[in-house]
Formats: C-alpha cells, structure tokens, sequence
C-alpha cells in the first residue's frame, strides 16, 4: 500500500519540488526583515560588488561617453545663452550712453538705427531709417556717443544715406581742444584719419582731443573725433606737419545714431 | 551540456545582467537575459532540473543584486516550468518563431507575476505599472530574444536537431 502510494507520488515528483519552491520563495518574501535573511543578502550583495568593480571600469567609460555627450549639447545651449546675454549686455550699454548722449545734445535731433552698410573694406556710406517724413534733410551731421559719424548726403522718405567720415572725399575742419589749432582732416586709413595745414608752429600733443571747429556751416563745433596718435612734423623745406588721428568712432559697430538738425536750425 | 557548463552559463548571464545590461536600458527598462537563457535552458533539460535551475537563479539574483529575497526565485521557478511544459509538448514542433511564442507568453506570467507582488505594499496602480513596466519589459525582452538569434543562430539551430 505505501509502496503504491510511493510509486503514485513519484509521478508528481516535479510539482512536489515545485511547491517547495514556490513555499520556499514565499516563506523568503515574507521573512525579508529577518536577521538571517538580512545577513545572506548582505553577504550576497558585498560578494557581487566585488564583481560590480571589475565592471565599473566599462559601465564607467560608457557613462563617461554619454555624459560628454550630454554635457557637450549642454554647453553648446549656454555658449548661445551667453552670447545672447552678452549681445543684449553690450546693445544696453550702448543704449545707456546713447540716452546719455542724447540728453547732451543742444540741438533738435532724430534717432536713426543703422540698416545698411557698404560692402567695402572701410565703411564710407551707411544707411539710416530715418527719412524726409522725420524731418531729415541733406547735410545733417550725424552723430553718435562717441564722436562724429559723418553727414546725410542723399535722403529719402523713410531713409536716407550718411556719407561717413571714413569717405576719402569727406573733409573737415577741426581743432585740438587744447591749443585751438586748426585743420582740415580727412580719412587715413582704418581708424585713423589725418589733419593736413597744421602749421609747424603751432603746438599740438600727443593725446590731444580733436574737435569740429564750427568753423563749417554743416557740423556745430565741439563734437568729438577722436585723439592724436602720431605727428608727423615734415621736410625741412615744409611749412605744415601732418597729425594722425585715432578715431573715436568704430564705424564697424555702429546700430544707432543721432542726426542733428543743425543747418536747418541755422536756415 | 553538462549542470557545469550550464551553471557557468547562468552565473556569467546573471553577472551580465546585474552590470552590463543597465548600459542597454532605455529609461530604466531592462531586458531579462537571464530569463531568456532559462527558457533555452528548458530544451535541453528535464522538468525537475529546469525547476531546480529556475529557483536557484532567481535566487541567486535575489541575494547578490539587492533585489526583494523571493521574488526572483518565485517568478524563476513558474516561469521554467511554464516554459519546460509549453516546448515539450508532443505538438510542439520547433521553429524560431514558436520559440518566440513560448518566450512571450513565459515572459509575460514573469513580469506579470513579479510586478503583482511589486505591487503589494508600494501603492502603485497595477495598470499603470502594466503599462509602464510590464509591456515595454516584454517587448524589450521579445527583441532581445531575436537579436540573439541573430548573434547566435547556430545555437537555435542545435536546439531544433535536439528537439527532432
């Protein structure tokens, strides 16, 4: 009878071990806070971080990469970031010291933002939004903070054209703000422009402010140009020196300007 | 193959599983390699081994990656022997996509099984588990069951002439 028995259960051998399993993983899952059930995964898990360091090696690289990744498209996002805040950092500033200007100048002028520059190596022509219809008219100075820009020479009805400073053709009277003396200055080179009819006598330092003279019936004296650079004091036989001039004004950077009313105020 | 040479092969999947296959998830979804090996294993051994196998390696995964003790070694052991009793049926006839078949449906009672117990305690709502757990597991193991055929067809191909 047992041995029939027996030989019956063997059959069910297979889910015999199977119930003992599962009761077996049960009783586990619900002795998970006993002491020894504690120790053995303890034992467990420091056995295996052993092997987890061994492979921390390729997991790590493999991180790495990804991280780089990850930071590098991260970067690329603040570069622009920064360089939009250091674009709109640098447009404040020159708004600043354009209000601040503004407030300085005597006579009636209108804001312009500059949308158009010539293609050449040195900008001698510049286009203003500014037209007929905002009272704009031929020979206009403009102006920005930093010194003079030059002079409207052809306008229309929502813009017009400025002829710069950096135009060979664009002579000026001028005067260094501390001797008084007085020249004709014209375009040199990037940057530098040039006082002809010095005469040598006259004294003229290094550093020294130059001015517009008012001596022109276009530009209103005392407007900044930049300051001398270099003096160049001629031949012998010659009765002039030559006064190289640093520009004020970048023509390069320039977005807004002034352009004053002074020939019709003097009209 | 030898208990050995199986042994070996469980302790090197469930290594491969407890380091490298995190470098394989995708948002935290991992494939169960080590489930997959299992059901290959139940070709090639009778039904108390592939229980017997199934417990241990769950177990063994319980205790050395941390997991909850238990719940491995359950989900393991029903799934060997769902997986031994499905391929050794006599109107079984092996083909790749059969065996994907019982994979499915193995993987599926083991993740459903092991999120169920999960669930006990955690608060999670089942079906949101289901579907942000249970189903990208599955489809994530289905894929990997047929990339490793393609890796290793010669292995599949071994377990058709055994099963003939």
């Amino acid at each position: 009878m047992i041995q029939k028995i027996i030989y019956s259960l063997s059959g069910f051998r297979d889910y015999f071990i199977f119930l003992c399993c599962i009761i077996f993983s049960t009783v586990l899952l619900f002795s998970q806070n006993h002491k020894q059930v504690l120790s053995l995964r303890a034992a467990g898990a420091d056995l295996f971080s052993s092997v987890e360091k061994k492979f921390a090696v390729f997991t790590n690289s493999f991180h790495a990469v990804k991280d780089n990744v990850r930071l590098n498209d991260q970067y690329q996002i603040l570069l622009r970031r920064y360089q939009a805040l250091e674009n709109l950092q640098w447009e404040n500033r020159h708004l600043l010291d354009l209000l601040d200007y503004k407030k300085k100048i005597e006579s009636d002028h209108v804001l312009g933002k500059v949308i158009g520059m010539g293609t050449y190596q040195n900008t001698r022509y510049i286009k203003l939004d500014v037209g007929s219809k905002d009272g704009v008219k031929k020979n206009h100075p403009v102006v920005s903070h930093k010194g003079l820009v030059g002079k409207i020479f052809l306008v229309g009805e929502n813009s017009s054209m400025c002829q710069t400073i950096a135009d060979k053709n664009f002579g000026l009277s001028v005067r260094d703000m501390k001797t008084r003396t007085t020249g004709i200055m014209k375009w040199n080179s990037p940057g530098i422009a040039q006082i002809f009819e010095i005469p040598k006598q006259d004294h003229i330092d290094l550093g020294d402010r130059i001015i517009t003279s008012g001596f022109s019936e276009i530009f209103p004296p005392g407007i900044n140009l930049g300051k001398v650079v270099r003096i160049d004091p001629g031949q012998k036989d010659e009765l002039t020196k030559l006064v190289f001039v640093e520009l004020s004004e970048n023509l390069r950077d320039l977005e807004f300007v002034f352009v004053i009313m002074y020939q019709s105020e003097k009209e | 193959m030898n208990y050995l040479k199986w042994f070996l092969l469980f302790v090197f999947t469930i290594v491969f599983q407890g380091t490298l296959v995190n470098l394989i998830s995708i948002n935290g979804i991992r494939p169960d390699i080590v489930l997959l090996v299992l059901v290959f294993s139940t070709f090639h051994i009778n039904r108390t081994e592939a229980i017997i196998f199934g417990f241990s390696v769950g177990l063994i995964q319980d205790l050395i990656t941390g997991g909850i003790p238990g719940m491995s070694s359950l989900c393991k052991t029903i799934s060997a022997l769902i997986a031994y009793n499905l391929q050794h049926q006599k109107w079984y006839q092996f083909s790749f996509f059969r065996f994907l078949l019982v994979f499915l449906i193995v993987v599926t009672i083991h993740e459903t099984v092991y999120f169920i117990i999960f669930q006990f305690g955690s608060g999670l709502n089942f079906w949101m588990m289901v579907l942000q757990y249970v189903l990208p597991s599955i489809l994530y193991g289905i894929i990997m069951a047929i990339l490793l055929f393609l890796i290793f067809p010669e292995q599949y191909f071994k377990m058709t002439k055994k099963i003939k």
